[in-house]
């Protein structure tokens, strides 16, 4: 569903890598997870596989489709739900919602049907109302799921998606994410929770400095070790017991 | 921890007046020492205007031993001045401030907070007074052979403590604005209808100001004089201190000032927590399911575009006021008849067709109205932070950029067509070829405005902007178009009347004109559609 051949990304022409030479496939009904400290080159990865930032070298593949040379129909199939949701202040929550089924083109009836499914899951369905100003930064969040669910889209692709939920709806989340990937979806998603990433991914990429570190299959990656530990070991170069010794 | 405060305030209120929030630290000294020049440069300006529009008052106040009126109204010009431009920048400085509660969640006390935010209100209110009061000092010098060295220090000395009364009712009257928003709910609507009541108010008090009004000033500066002293004493001490370096008088002007702002002071610092951390008070909306509408994709953006121009009140005071310039304009062409046309045309001689010429000629001033809208220039920087949600959908850029166009244009064009059917009742106008041209060519100026708009946003708009009202403020995008249009109607119309006039018949002049535009338009509406505009689209982040 999603493939990064050799994705590399220099912000400037002399400037050091953000990302170097990563290359990932998530297939259909993976939900993988994405890990590195802040400025390991996660978000600028996640944000080119969107097709929000142009890249230097390599290949991404959406659906076998490139995102370089056919952005449309890659967004079309996919749906991005960044990890500060900086949405339309200046409308109602409804309004937004309203406003991303028309531009994906959803059905009226089918975009009435899941805002009402989804807004009651996440919710936010009273507060639907009012202007996405007066909604805390949770709130936010959760409006922005619903509006990336609206059009049943294949690949997921998310950026510390759960900051800012309470556990209700955080729980919710990953009941769905787990669902969606049952049903043939896919979810590339990075988090700083390892926890989450150990109980929910089934596979995972650890990433550092822009580098790849380890990637696989999550049983296969954390050995007999928590995953706690081999992301200080791979990451902070923590040995865990002489940490505790 | 004041005089940090009080620092970060006065760099940021700097940053806010360069447009400049970051960059090298001698870039950034560059750009101040330039804000002061421009400063000093407005000062001398503004002593030599007030010196050649206002001497002669002040040479017959001061004939009559009352020079201190001039003083007096000097310092009212700067007052009013100063409330009118620091009214919503003390609101939003001192209690809609986003640091607010990250500040006093810091060991500062929340005096030392509010101190450093009316500082700032203060420091603004200052440079208005200072401005005014030595423009006045510099005419009195100039009418009278010179002023003492005490009297202008005294001016000074008001000059500081006059901003003391106007921070003090500016900081009343945010509060007032703060707590009706906060009843109400409606931060939009009383943020606008004050807007548009300080936009009038100013308006009225430009178009009052002609060449009667400083000659009935003139013949009436005694009474002037003696209405200061009845009504506005504390101008009138204020007056007397500078003019006869009167101490007494001095000290009366700085207990009026000092005492009320001293007392508001105490009171916010001792309910500023209350006033700032108090939540909204208007009922929260409750959702209940209606059955939704699709719209087609262009047409939704610019539903969403409008959404964001109509509840943003300074996105719609800075960009739209062009839209209530061209009703008001018309208004006052109907209310003083097609005179003013006419005395224009008849001190042009050998015009042969004055009737043609009047029709051309109203063509022409309501597309020159056209300019003033700029809607679509800041319409992409705006987007600001929200970029992200237009990048990651499938949209073309034309489909985004035609809805900009649209919701700039679907405010436009119906206000021209109403300046235009007021102008043919007004000008009188009867041909076919006359009312074709006078709904046809504000049209093709208004489409001209907006899409060059669009395209000069595209190319040169800047997106970290932190707020929709700093983008609609600052962006020099919208001024490409402004100025185009300005230059393309007066620049056509004296192109006629210098070169033309004797060659060309004016309608079809105005038809040629009007084509030349369309096709202009046209290209510049496929350009959007053009894979440059794509690109150019795409690099934005």
């Amino acid at each position: 569903m999603l493939q990064i051949n050799h994705y590399t990304k220099q912000y400037s022409a002399n400037g050091p890598k953000a990302v170097d030479d990563l290359s990932l496939h998530i297939r259909p009904g993976e939900i993988y997870g994405f890990l590195g400290h802040n400025g390991a080159g996660k978000t600028t990865t996640i944000k080119a596989c969107c097709g929000l930032l142009d890249f230097t070298e390599g290949e991404i593949l959406v659906n076998g489709m490139s995102i370089k040379k056919k952005p449309l129909e890659c967004k079309k199939i996919m749906s991005y739900i960044p990890d500060n949701p900086d949405l339309y202040e200046f409308m109602s929550g409804i309004r937004y919602l309203n406003f991303v089924g028309d531009v994906y083109g959803v059905p009226v009836d089918v975009r009435e049907k899941h805002i009402a499914e989804y807004a009651e899951d996440m919710g936010i369905t009273n507060a639907l109302a009012e202007k996405v100003a007066s909604y805390s930064h949770g709130m936010k969040q959760k409006l922005a799921i619903v509006a990336a669910l609206m059009h049943e889209p294949k690949l997921l692709i998310m950026d510390e998606p759960f900051v800012g939920l309470d556990p209700k709806a955080a729980f919710i989340l990953k009941k769905f994410m787990r669902n969606f990937c049952d049903n043939g979806g896919a979810i590339f998603f990075s988090t700083h929770v390892l926890e989450v990433a150990e109980k929910l991914c089934d596979k995972i990429a650890i990433i550092k400095g822009g580098k790849l570190l380890a990637d696989g299959d999550i049983a296969t990656v954390r050995g007999n070790e928590s995953l706690e530990e081999v992301f200080l070991e791979l990451v902070d170069d923590i040995k865990v017991e002489e940490e505790h010794a | 921890m004041l005089k940090i405060l009080l620092k970060n305030r006065l760099l940021a209120l700097a940053d806010q007046l360069t447009g400049q929030s970051k960059g090298k630290k001698a870039a950034k000294f560059g750009t101040y020492a330039l804000l002061i020049v421009l400063g000093i440069l407005i000062l001398i300006g503004c002593c030599a205007g007030v010196n050649a529009l206002l001497g002669n008052i002040c040479a017959r106040l001061a004939e009559r031993g009352e020079a201190w009126a001039f003083y007096a109204f000097a310092g009212a010009a700067g007052f009013i001045l100063a409330l009118f431009l620091t009214l919503f920048y003390a609101q939003g400085v001192i209690f809609e401030a986003k640091d607010n509660e990250l500040l006093l969640s810091m060991p500062i006390s929340p005096s030392a907070i509010l101190a450093s935010r009316v500082g700032s209100v203060y420091f603004l209110n200052s440079l208005f007074t200072l401005v005014m009061l030595c423009a006045a000092g510099y005419t009195v010098s100039a009418q009278t052979g010179g002023i003492s060295a005490l009297s202008w220090i005294l001016l000074i000395v008001c000059a500081l403590l006059l901003p003391l009364l106007s921070t003090t009712i500016s900081c009343l009257l945010a509060w007032l604005v703060s707590y009706i928003t906060r009843r109400t709910g409606k931060k939009v609507l009383v943020q606008t209808i004050l807007s548009l009541i300080a936009i009038g108010a100013l308006f009225a008090v430009t178009m009052g100001v002609n060449k009667g009004f400083f000659a009935t000033l003139t013949e009436n500066a005694g009474d002037i004089a003696a209405a200061f002293r009845r009504v506005l004493y504390p101008l009138y001490a204020m007056g007397l201190a500078i003019a006869d370096v009167n101490w007494g008088m001095l000290l009366v002007f700085a207990a009026i000032c000092i005492a009320p702002f001293a007392i508001t002071y105490f009171v916010l610092s001792k309910s500023f927590i209350k006033i700032v951390t108090a939540r909204n008070a208007a009922k929260k909306q409750k959702y209940e399911a209606t059955a939704l509408k699709g719209s087609p994709v262009v047409w939704s953006m610019a539903k969403k575009d409008l959404a964001r121009f109509f509840n943003s009140p300074p996105y719609m005071t800075n960009a739209g006021l062009g839209l209530l310039y061209s009703i008001g304009m018309t208004i006052f062409a109907m209310v003083s008849g097609d005179s003013i046309i006419k005395n224009v045309l008849a001190k042009i001689p050998e015009i042969s067709n004055p009737g043609a010429y009047t029709t051309v000629t109203a063509a022409f001033v309501t597309s020159f109205f056209a300019a003033m809208t700029t809607i679509s220039g800041c319409s992409i920087s705006v987007e600001g932070k929200n970029l992200w949600i237009l990048k990651s959908m499938p949209v073309r850029a034309k489909e985004v950029l035609r809805g900009k166009l649209l919701s700039h244009l679907v405010l436009a064009i119906p206000v021209s067509i109403i300046c235009s059917i007021l102008y043919l009742f007004v000008a009188k106008i009867l041909t076919v070829p006359g009312v074709i041209l006078m709904f046809l060519m504000p049209i093709a100026f208004n489409c001209f405005n907006a899409l060059l708009g669009l395209i000069s946003n595209l190319h040169f708009g800047k997106l970290d902007y932190p707020s929709i009202a700093k983008a609609a403020k600052s962006t020099s995008s919208s001024l490409i178009p402004m100025l185009s249009t300005i230059a393309l109607v007066v620049g056509t119309g004296v192109l006629y009347f210098m070169v033309l006039r004797e060659k060309v018949d004016v309608t079809i002049y105005g038809i040629i004109i009007t084509a030349v535009m369309i096709a202009v338009d046209l290209v510049l509406f496929f350009y959007l559609g053009s894979d440059r505009a794509q690109k150019r689209w795409n690099e934005l982040s």
